[in-house]
């Protein structure tokens, strides 16, 4: 058994579990991006999102949590003289709020195609182009080998393709390199790596959900009518939470 | 001073021949009243077509030639062109009857020396596809008549160089000087059949027989005199056009002599060191009807490549309603060239396409309309605070004032001085973020996605409905602004959670001037609620 061993032992011996223990590579650091989450860091083959590839991201729906899950690699990449292009997204993202997580918002571009066809396109196209830091698609379909060419087109510019899709599609086999599922549970939001380089697919990992961590009262507040009139008036009451009196008083339990 | 004469004996036959014509080929030439040929193709020679024989000769021996008449618009056209694209090795360049002359003495530091210069020279003229001879001396009409003289007589080693003397004009034919035939046949029959005969008789007695004009031009031939040449100067605006021999259907075909077209672009832009924001193909329709495109550039450029690449992405939507007879560029909107300057320590791999190339090739197959940013404005009104707008193709580099224009009244003048009153207004969002309402109250609450339109929602006993009831978690936050303008707001905003867990962003309209309540508690029972966005 010491043979063994001694084989495992050898420097040129690589087994998919090592890829998961290997931190200080430097090129490793410069492939990925830090994702701003301890948890979801320590799970990610690379320790962060992945530079130049497609993932997948499949969500029953959208604004679970998905934006505030990526704006803190949104803000890093946008920092970077290159787009971030949105590929039809489900609504518009918000300006401010981007702005408040730190993205600098010159650098996003929204595109708006008719046709599935020209979302493809028009992701390819930037993917390629080395322009773009990140892409972000909501194709309606998009098949295997499709999925597969815009992986290559990422890896071709150097930008992460981030393929937003229905968490049906979960079920289905893709050529993605990593896919992550998304799901709400109360006030967290549940992440899954269901496929991932080098190791087998990820529990749940929790996220708290970031509003609702902000607020003091983790406990769901009780709705506004007759029968509990306790809202929790007294974290909008304090000085930082009131809105400047011009034009919008904020209203005051005298 | 150093003049190279490059003469291009086939020209009036090579205008035609550029556009891949088949078969035998004659250019006629009236003189006399008598139609004769000038110039004949391969084809015609091979047939027995002699230059000089009357067109009723030449039909008689090949009954299916096609003849031309001499387009002199054409080859001026050419020449042209040739001048735009020499325009690389000198800025003195003269145009004459199927020849290019250039003094190129001041540019020889700069292409380390002559050989290497006529190296360049030769290899570029290659490329033109036409039939050429060049030579060099110390005066232009010298190296003019050398260059013909190369010509005539092909086997004369003594003329079988680059580089001569003015001492070489010597042995040429008396018949190569620009001077009337009644002189050359009067110098032939004294016996005087080259140069150096007439050059060692006195100047007076020339004077006496000829006139001035011949001991002039001998004068000038041999440098003794001054020889004064009209410099060519580039156009203002660039309009060149291609005329087919036949009607092109598809539009793919066209993508050929697009090609060249705006090859001569790129080297008309090379000469003026322009770059090019914007141009104009017309295509000439069979039925005198004119199809245009305008070509808007994100970025201003000078490839042809580059030009060509986004006209594919066009052409693709092109549907050609009727066959084409021709094309033409236009471009009056120009640039400055300038050297771009990068960073020496780059984080990231450096792009390799521009952020401005890339809008150029979306806008190109998706439509100026489909590319949106994401404008900030101070305002409390969450729907003005933030909108997207269509980017702003064209005139991204620039400043307005660089640009160069001319007046055409048929250019849309006013539609791109809107464009740029736009882009100086909205031209960079960064700039405004720091004043923003948001960076001045990093408190407020704003949810990532916004619905472009709100959302109506149920209202049961004052709480919103949407599936399920939505629970309030957090608000309200009162944005009652906009009482300047037509769009007026009175909503109290909160942040409200599903049961599902997602988290909303709500509003109920707040009706005017609605009793005032006791309770800090608002009932709505009677108010619209909307849905405005999604904390994603």
């Amino acid at each position: 058994m010491t043979g063994l061993q001694d084989v495992l032992q050898h420097p040129s011996i690589w087994r998919a579990s090592d890829a998961l223990q290997q931190e200080s590579c430097t090129q490793q650091t410069q492939r990925h991006i830090p994702t701003g989450f301890s948890q979801l860091d320590k799970e990610l083959p690379l320790h962060g999102w992945p530079k130049n590839e497609l993932s997948e991201w499949l969500s029953p729906q959208w604004g679970i949590g998905e934006l505030q899950l990526l704006s803190p690699a949104l803000a890093q990449l946008s920092q970077q003289q290159r787009w971030i292009v949105w590929v039809s997204p489900p609504w518009q993202p918000y300006g401010p709020a981007l702005i408040q997580q730190g993205v600098n918002i010159s650098n996003v571009l929204l595109i708006y195609a008719k046709s599935n066809n020209e979302k493809l396109w028009a992701m390819e196209t930037c993917l390629q182009s080395g322009a773009c830091s990140m892409v972000l698609g909501w194709p309606n379909k998009v098949l295997p080998q499709q999925i597969k060419r815009l992986h290559l087109a990422a890896r071709k510019g150097n930008s992460w393709c981030l393929l937003m899709r229905h968490s049906d599609h979960a079920q289905h086999a893709s050529p993605a390199p990593l896919r992550v599922m998304a799901r709400v549970a109360g006030a967290h939001v549940e992440l899954q790596l269901i496929k991932r380089r080098g190791s087998w697919a990820s529990h749940w990992i929790q996220f708290p959900h970031l509003l609702t961590a902000s607020l003091t009262s983790t406990k769901p507040a009780t709705s506004i009518n007759e029968t509990s009139p306790n809202v929790d008036l007294r974290q909008s009451l304090t000085p930082t939470n009131i809105m400047p009196m011009l034009h919008a008083p904020t209203l005051r339990n005298d | 001073m150093l003049w190279i004469c490059i003469y291009l004996p086939l020209l009036p036959l090579e205008v035609f021949t550029q556009k891949k014509q088949q078969g035998a080929l004659v250019v006629e030439e009236k003189t006399n009243h008598r139609r004769q040929v000038l110039l004949a193709n391969t084809e015609a020679y091979d047939a027995g077509i002699s230059i000089g024989s009357s067109i009723s000769t030449a039909l008689s021996l090949v009954s299916t030639l096609s003849i031309k008449k001499k387009d002199e618009a054409a080859e001026w056209q050419a020449l042209e062109q040739l001048a735009t694209w020499a325009y690389q090795f000198t800025p003195y360049i003269t145009l004459q009857e199927h020849t290019l002359l250039l003094e190129v003495e001041s540019s020889l530091t700069l292409f380390k020396g002559k050989d290497a210069l006529c190296k360049h020279l030769t290899d570029g003229l290659q490329q033109w596809g036409y039939q050429y001879s060049i030579a060099c001396c110390s005066t232009a009409k010298s190296a003019h008549l050398l260059a013909k003289a190369k010509i005539r007589d092909r086997e004369n080693k003594n003329l079988n160089k680059l580089f001569f003397h003015t001492d070489d004009i010597q042995q040429c034919p008396i018949n190569l000087l620009d001077i009337n035939e009644k002189t050359k046949a009067s110098l032939l029959s004294m016996g005087l059949t080259q140069i150096k005969d007439v050059t060692c008789l006195p100047k007076d007695a020339i004077n006496r027989r000829f006139g001035t004009g011949l001991s002039l031009q001998l004068q000038q031939v041999m440098g003794n005199t001054s020889d004064i040449q009209k410099n060519f100067s580039l156009p203002k605006t660039f309009d060149q056009s291609i005329h087919f021999t036949e009607e092109l259907i598809h539009s793919s075909s066209l993508l050929f002599p697009l090609k060249r077209l705006l090859s001569y672009l790129e080297n008309y832009l090379l000469a003026r060191q322009l770059l090019c924001n914007s141009f104009v193909i017309t295509f000439n329709e069979h039925s005198q009807q004119r199809h245009s495109l305008v070509m808007q550039l994100a970025q201003p450029h000078y490839r042809n490549d580059y030009f060509l690449s986004l006209i594919k992405l066009k052409l693709e939507n092109i549907n050609l309603q009727q066959p084409v007879i021709g094309i033409k560029v236009t471009a009056r909107y120009f640039s400055p060239m300038t050297q771009q300057t990068r960073d020496l320590f780059l984080s990231y791999q450096e792009p390799a396409q521009s952020k401005h190339a890339l809008i150029d090739t979306l806008t190109h197959r998706l439509g100026e309309r489909s590319m949106h940013q994401i404008v900030i404005n101070k305002d409390y009104r969450p729907e003005i605070a933030a909108q997207i707008r269509p980017i702003s193709i064209n005139l991204h580099n620039i400043d307005p004032n660089n640009t160069i224009k001319e007046n055409d009244a048929h250019y849309d003048v006013k539609k791109t001085r809107e464009k740029q009153r736009k882009i100086t207004q909205t031209n960079n969002p960064q700039q405004d973020i720091d004043a923003t309402i948001q960076t001045q109250h990093p408190e407020l609450t704003r949810p990532l996605w916004l619905f472009q339109k709100p959302q109506p929602l149920h209202n049961k006993k004052g709480v919103p409905i949407y599936g399920e009831r939505l629970q309030l978690i957090k608000g309200p936050e009162r944005i009652e602004t906009g009482w300047w303008d037509k769009q007026p707001i009175n909503r109290d905003y909160y942040v409200a959670q599903h049961p599902t867990g997602v988290i909303y962003w709500v509003y109920v309209n707040r009706e005017k001037g609605a009793p005032h309540q006791s309770s800090y508690t608002p009932k709505y029972q009677d108010n619209q609620w909307f849905l405005h966005g999604v904390f994603g």
